[in-house]
């Protein structure tokens, strides 16, 4: 797989980084995920960032800090089912500053879209390591 | 999630506009569709305006303490919320609890956003408030259900549809 190859298989799934402190992106009434958790970045220009589950570890995707992060994970079926993308987008340290081979991009979103980011944190399940 | 009802019956006549004036009692204070025949004959529940429901209380100050998110409060580079959207938020939670609807969850975004969710059942209203937009969406349990602009007209309409 090379930089820019769109995944096709509807098993593959992701893992997204979502900041915990404060739960902030979590429903303190049930715990779960809410839309902003699923939002791009101004600097994302519409586009998800996430890791490929099977080319990383659960703790390389929390940054190795459970403290300050934890996991959503997306199944790609669920992504196609939007009519977006997932991308191949690995970070190398020579061109991005850092090294991430799991990296992959979901997009690209719609600015003026709010289904997208509900509908994925409705059907995202969460891993946290406490 | 509706909102329990704060409204209080007083032994006052019953509702005459034409008695009352406008200007005096419905600028002031609410008055329900329903009159109670429990309390006192003729009486009429009445409930002051901007008087929040504690649950609304709690999310007002959820609120106004987002003035205090600095550049890059989640680490992932969010940005802070303007006080125009923070009073628009403001704007919205006493609309709603006028209306006798209490805000499920309010949280900031990354965009400068903030996102009301109003709840009933498995019937979710989500409300973003940008500094340049503001918009709606309505889901049903995992369902998504339908997107638009938000107004005055809107909010009553999915409120309706939240009820129904």
């Amino acid at each position: 797989m090379k930089k820019g190859d769109v995944i096709e298989d509807p098993q593959e799934t992701f893992y997204r980084r979502v900041y915990r402190k404060d739960k902030r992106y979590i429903d303190k009434h049930t715990g779960k995920f809410h839309s902003r958790a699923f939002t791009p970045r101004p600097k994302d220009e519409g586009f998800l960032s996430v890791d490929l589950q099977r080319l990383t570890t659960i703790h390389l995707a929390l940054h190795n800090d459970p403290t300050k992060f934890v996991l959503a994970t997306l199944i790609n079926k669920d992504v196609i089912a939007l009519g977006i993308q997932s991308v191949y987008d690995p970070k190398t340290l020579q061109e991005d500053g850092f090294e991430n081979k799991a990296h992959c991009l979901l997009g690209r979103i719609d600015r003026e879209d709010e289904s997208i980011a509900g509908i994925l944190a409705r059907k995202a399940q969460k891993i946290e390591l406490d | 999630m509706r909102a329990s009802s704060n409204s209080y019956q007083f032994k006052v006549p019953p509702f005459n506009p034409s008695f009352w004036k406008e200007s005096t009692l419905a600028r002031n204070f609410v008055i329900p569709d329903e009159t109670s025949i429990n309390v006192y004959e003729s009486s009429t529940s009445i409930k002051k305006l901007g008087e929040l429901t504690s649950e609304n209380e709690a999310i007002v100050r959820q609120i106004k303490a987002m003035k205090f998110l600095e550049n890059n409060w989640d680490e992932e580079g969010a940005q802070v919320i303007p006080p125009t959207v923070i009073e628009r938020a403001l704007e919205w939670v006493k609309q709603a609890n006028q209306l006798d609807y209490n805000i499920y969850l309010a949280s900031p975004g990354p965009n400068q956003e903030i996102l009301l969710m109003l709840q009933e059942g498995n019937r979710e209203i989500e409300l973003l408030l940008y500094p340049d937009r503001e918009k709606y969406v309505k889901f049903e349990g995992t369902d998504f259900i339908e997107q638009g602009n938000l107004g005055d007209q809107e909010f009553h309409r999915v409120l309706k549809w939240l009820v129904s």
